[in-house]
């Protein structure tokens, strides 16, 4: 890395840190993005929630590495003996929630939020949302995805609660303060956007037309909302003013996913292995275990296609009340979430239940990185080299601790992360330190991350940046 | 002739509001002392009320001689603290489909449907102003919404052309009479202007027709309903709405949706600025279906009733609850409200102390012995089930999803019939339940003994007593509303009581609940104010206080018919007007 290089501060970063006192150790400087040269790796962010059974998800030693000695975490088993994908996965230990100040709504929704934010909840309409904007679409804006053709998507399989209480917790993707971006379900919609039209050619200069038909629209609905603003009293602008925005961001995201980066060869016209399942249904998980699986295989095929720049996936709403039918698990009481995650405090036999919920996570994040192992990508590397998945969960325990939130990240970065196959435990960190690592393994150079300008970089990672 | 505006105030609020008055011999107290009361009581709950949503009203009158032309109308809104000022409201998804219906047709709501993201009710309606932001989600739903409908537009159908020379002026056409019938008045020429830019985009006369209509159902003029005023500084504390104006607020409570024809013609002719001209347009509104629904969703919101379908129900503990038994349900509380409000025809008391005749024959599991024949009519004891809180779909949608619910049902009761604010649960709380969880599956106790628990936790009591004794009280209704008289082989005891409301005392079972309920002075100021939320789209200032217990002493007067309410509102002079804040 240049000495002569200094960090690219975001504007919010900037505003922040004018407001803090703390200023960025010059040690930490050096641990910097260079301005991104190259296309960063294709991100994956996924959502898991309620926690994890602590005792049996980490590895008993602290120092553990995949070189010299076998995993032996119960929940973890299946990812981390298998040969292709133990020694590509790292375990962070040690992230701990950190509220910035006085984060609206429970543990449930300040996870959800925060992890992929590092904003603390504000009170909205019917719950909690995220208090700023969420890692996945900052990078919309501040990333460099040329070769991807979309630069965001955000989806899920999840179970609506019937009445829309707690609102806030159908999408933790979020392009400012309570301004939620959907969570797209329908994965056939989303093959047909991401493979349907690849080609190029007519269906590309069709696509381009439409763009700049929208685009004429929103610049009138724009114009309209600009002349009502000027009417307004204080209060009801900055209601325009929130209309406004979501509409300069829609635009963004719009433009975003039109764009005309290469095609890999073999990466149109990719279909899903199972046609016909429904995806949509308010609080109908029954086909939400099949849905999971084909969109384990809808990133997988996205991932190493290079089509997306990061694609982040909840696994159902924030506080999700599956019931795991599909599991049969013996015993299993007839609300999951609360007769699972909350009392998993002591109790053998809700443990015993709830490590197998867990187990099934496991399973299902091995399917992925299986997949991505299995793509060649040339160089003798595979699309599990080449890109980099995050998994995340919105809390540590079921009893809504927030200490030792399981994290692990799956792949290599495109040689971003220099090494894998490795347990990270530095000590308790703020969550935003995740968000910061992942800003920098993507090209953005930053202190810090949402409500915390100065965290600096999650200790112990073996990184090349300047890869 | 009558004058125009300014004679709204022969119904002027200045007049005393008579603070004590009788409705079918109930107590003659003041109303928003009452209310106030409970607010006082439930503060001692924690200790620390957030919200109190009613305060004694703070009549001021600033002298100000209002605008020409107004009389003596800006006296009498000032006096009664009419807190609104210039306005903007995003329409519901409800308000915006109902309008898209108008325009592109029903055809049109069912490609839509389900492209929104799901929007919170609060407390029971779904057109509060505080839920209704535009969101991301919601932008990219919109806009999505407005893309998919547009290109299913038949332009030759919607804006017919004769001829191809004259696709320019067509459009003109097109654009303006489109943009009337969404916005509920005249575009203005800059506002056509835009549209027919964006039009420009277009190769052909169909595709422009496209995104005429594309910009319209995205415009900001389509989905708010404002309250400005003409465009200029006035020089007076009050200012009148423009014709436009008040005919789309009219609309919106009366049918959900923009103006019809007739009525923006009117508001065209400037013909609604006479009281008689208001009371003919609720008149000649009420009588249409989209106004028995729109009292249908007040009666469901003030109730708090969403869909009963949409009622979580443990399959194991309620194998009955079947699609064919939920729909039942719904039909015969949908059949229930709108014969009590009777196309505004009807009283709000009856909703509590009349009993179901319309009963599916799908209910009849649920009702069981309950249930007799006359005449080949079936029949409810009206000693056990009277009242729209005894239908099998209140209970159900009003229960847990393994039990009866007690402590969900006396809050509902609480909250939404009484007005009184209950603050959630303090934080510790999650901490206490996982501590000390209730078990559906334990069978060694009714429901009724497992929530008794919060009796003999004083951190528990202090609130959970102004509730839980409701809710206890109709414990012979299952979570499916089935009688019962037993649970878990245990009997049931559904002795239940109201504290801190002006009908306080013990009840048993939910149709002792109604009766104590229907005789309650403050219920009937909590409906009127739930009316005010509805129709206002938003909490009454505390300044507004006097203009709930104005409507609520007329509404008494009429016997509390909802027609009545109606046109009471309207008439009242602070309909057509706004707060200047400039």
């Amino acid at each position: 890395m240049s000495a002569s290089f200094r960090p690219q501060f975001s504007r919010r970063d900037l505003l922040r840190a004018a407001g803090a006192t703390l200023a960025v150790p010059a040690f930490l400087k050096s641990a910097f993005a260079a301005p991104a040269a190259s296309t960063p790796p294709p991100l994956v962010l996924l959502m898991q929630t309620n926690g994890t059974h602590q005792a049996s998800f980490w590895p008993t030693a602290s120092t553990w590495d995949a070189t010299t000695g076998a995993w032996d975490s119960v929940i973890l088993n299946k990812l981390l003996t298998d040969p292709a994908l133990g020694p590509k996965t790292i375990l962070i230990k040690g992230i701990n929630y950190q509220a910035i100040d006085a984060p609206h709504g429970n543990q449930h929704d300040q996870g959800f939020h925060g992890l992929y934010s590092g904003f603390d909840t504000i009170a909205g309409p019917g719950g909690s949302f995220g208090g700023g904007i969420s890692l996945d679409q900052r990078l919309v804006r501040e990333a460099s995805f040329s070769s991807a053709k979309l630069k965001s998507i955000h989806c899920g399989v999840h179970a609506v609660n019937y009445n829309a209480i707690n609102a806030g917790r159908l999408s933790f993707s979020a392009t400012g303060p309570a301004q939620q971006v959907p969570c797209e379900l329908d994965l056939y919609a989303l093959y047909d956007r991401v493979f349907g039209s690849a080609g190029g050619g007519q269906d590309a200069e069709r696509a381009q037309k439409r763009l700049a038909q929208r685009r004429s629209v929103l610049d009138a609905v724009a114009g309209d909302l600009t002349a009502l603003e000027k009417r307004l009293g204080p209060n009801e602008r900055e209601k325009v003013d929130i209309h406004l925005t979501a509409l300069r961001d829609f635009e963004t995201r719009l433009s975003a996913r039109t764009g005309t980066g290469p095609v890999l060869a073999g990466c149109t016209g990719v279909k899903p292995s199972m046609t016909g399942v429904p995806t949509g249904g308010q609080g109908n998980e029954a086909n939400a275990e099949t849905l999971e699986r084909l969109f384990m295989e809808f990133i997988a095929n996205t991932t190493a296609c290079k089509m997306v720049g990061v694609l982040s996936f909840q696994f159902g709403r924030g506080g999700d009340h599956f019931h795991y039918d599909w599991l049969s698990i013996p015993g299993m009481p007839s609300d999951a979430h609360d007769f699972v995650a909350h009392l998993d405090s002591g109790d053998a036999n809700i443990a015993r239940i709830n490590i197998e919920i867990k187990k099934w996570y496991t399973n299902v994040v091995s399917d992925l990185a299986g997949r991505l192992a299995a793509f060649p990508q040339g160089d003798g590397k595979n699309a599990l080299d080449t890109s980099l998945v995050v998994w995340g969960n919105e809390q540590a325990t079921g009893p809504h601790d927030q200490k030792n939130i399981p994290v692990a990240l799956l792949g290599g970065a495109a040689g971003r992360l220099k090494r894998t196959g490795y347990l990270v435990d530095a000590g308790p960190q703020p969550h935003q330190c995740l968000g910061a690592t992942l800003l920098n393994i993507m090209g953005i150079a930053a202190t810090g991350f949402g409500g915390m300008p100065s965290c600096g970089l999650i200790g112990g990672l073996d990184l090349d940046l300047s890869a | 002739m009558e004058p125009r505006i300014s004679r709204f105030n022969s119904f002027s609020v200045t007049e005393p509001v008579p603070h004590l008055h009788i409705l079918n011999g109930r107590s003659m107290i003041p109303r928003s002392s009452l209310l106030v009361a409970i607010g006082i009581v439930c503060a001692g709950c924690t200790g620390k009320i957030g919200e109190n949503p009613i305060a004694p009203g703070t009549p001021t009158n600033s002298g100000d001689p209002g605008p020409p032309g107004a009389g003596g109308m800006d006296a009498g809104v000032a006096a009664c603290g009419y807190a609104a000022t210039r306005r903007v409201r995003r329409l519901s998804q409800r308000e915006y489909f109902n309008v898209v219906s108008d325009l592109l047709g029903p055809d049109a709501v069912v490609q839509a449907a389900g492209m929104l993201p799901p929007e919170p009710n609060i407390a029971g309606f779904d057109n509060q102003d505080i839920a209704l932001r535009v969101s991301s989600a919601f932008q990219e739903g919109i806009a999505n919404v407005a893309e998919k409908l547009s290109l299913a537009v038949d332009a030759a159908k919607l804006a017919p052309c004769d001829t191809a020379s004259a696709s320019a002026a067509c459009l003109q056409t097109f654009a303006e009479a489109f943009a009337r019938k969404a916005y509920g008045r005249r575009p203005t020429a800059d506002e056509v202007e835009r549209l027919l830019t964006a039009a420009a985009t277009g190769d052909t006369y169909a595709t422009s027709v496209q995104l005429i209509v594309e910009t319209v159902l995205q415009s900001p003029y389509m989905l708010y309903a404002t309250e400005l005023g003409p465009d200029a500084p006035a020089s007076w504390t009050t200012v009148a709405l423009t014709p436009h104006e008040i005919a789309s607020r009219l609309s919106l409570l009366l049918t959900g949706a923009r103006p019809d024809d007739a009525l923006l013609q009117a508001a065209d002719d400037d013909q609604l600025s006479l009281r008689d001209d208001l009371t003919n347009a609720v008149t000649r509104l009420l009588a249409t279906p989209r106004a028995s629904q729109q009292m249908s969703l007040l009666v469901k919101g003030w109730a708090d009733l969403g869909s009963v379908a949409d009622a979580p129900k443990n399959p194991t503990v309620f194998p009955e609850f079947t699609v064919e038994v939920a729909a039942a349900m719904q039909e015969e509380l949908d059949a229930f409200i709108d014969a009590k409000v009777n196309s505004g025809q009807g009283t709000f008391v009856s909703l509590l102390t009349d009993t179901s005749t319309h009963i599916p024959a799908a209910l009849a599991p649920i009702y069981g012995a309950e249930l007799t024949i006359q005449g080949g009519v079936p029949q409810l004891d009206p000693l056990r089930r009277r009242g729209i809180l005894s239908l099998p779909g209140w209970l159900t949608y009003h229960a847990a999803d393994q039990h009866s619910g007690p402590v969900e049902r006396g809050l509902l009761v609480r909250r939404q019939l009484f007005c009184a604010p209950v603050p959630p649960p303090p934080p510790q709380v999650v901490e206490m339940i996982s501590q000390r969880p209730v078990d559906p599956n334990d069978k060694a106790k009714t429901t009724r003994q497992k929530y008794e628990e919060h009796k003999t936790q004083k951190f528990c009591a202090s609130c959970h007593d102004q509730f839980d004794p409701i809710g206890f009280g109709l414990e012979e209704m299952d979570g499916i509303g089935r009688y019962r008289t037993t649970e878990n082989g245990l009997p049931v005891d559904s002795s239940g009581a109201l504290v801190s409301t002006d009908v306080d005392g013990p009840f048993t079972g939910v149709a002792q609940l109604s009766q104590k309920v229907a005789e309650s002075a403050m219920f009937e100021t909590c409906f009127v104010w739930q009316f005010f939320r509805f129709a206002e789209s938003r909490v009454p200032e505390p300044s507004e206080q006097c203009l709930v217990d104005a409507f609520t002493a007329a509404f008494a007067r009429s016997g509390g018919h909802f027609r009545d309410l109606l046109l009471d509102y309207v008439a009242r002079p602070q309909f057509g007007v706004r707060k200047e804040d400039r």
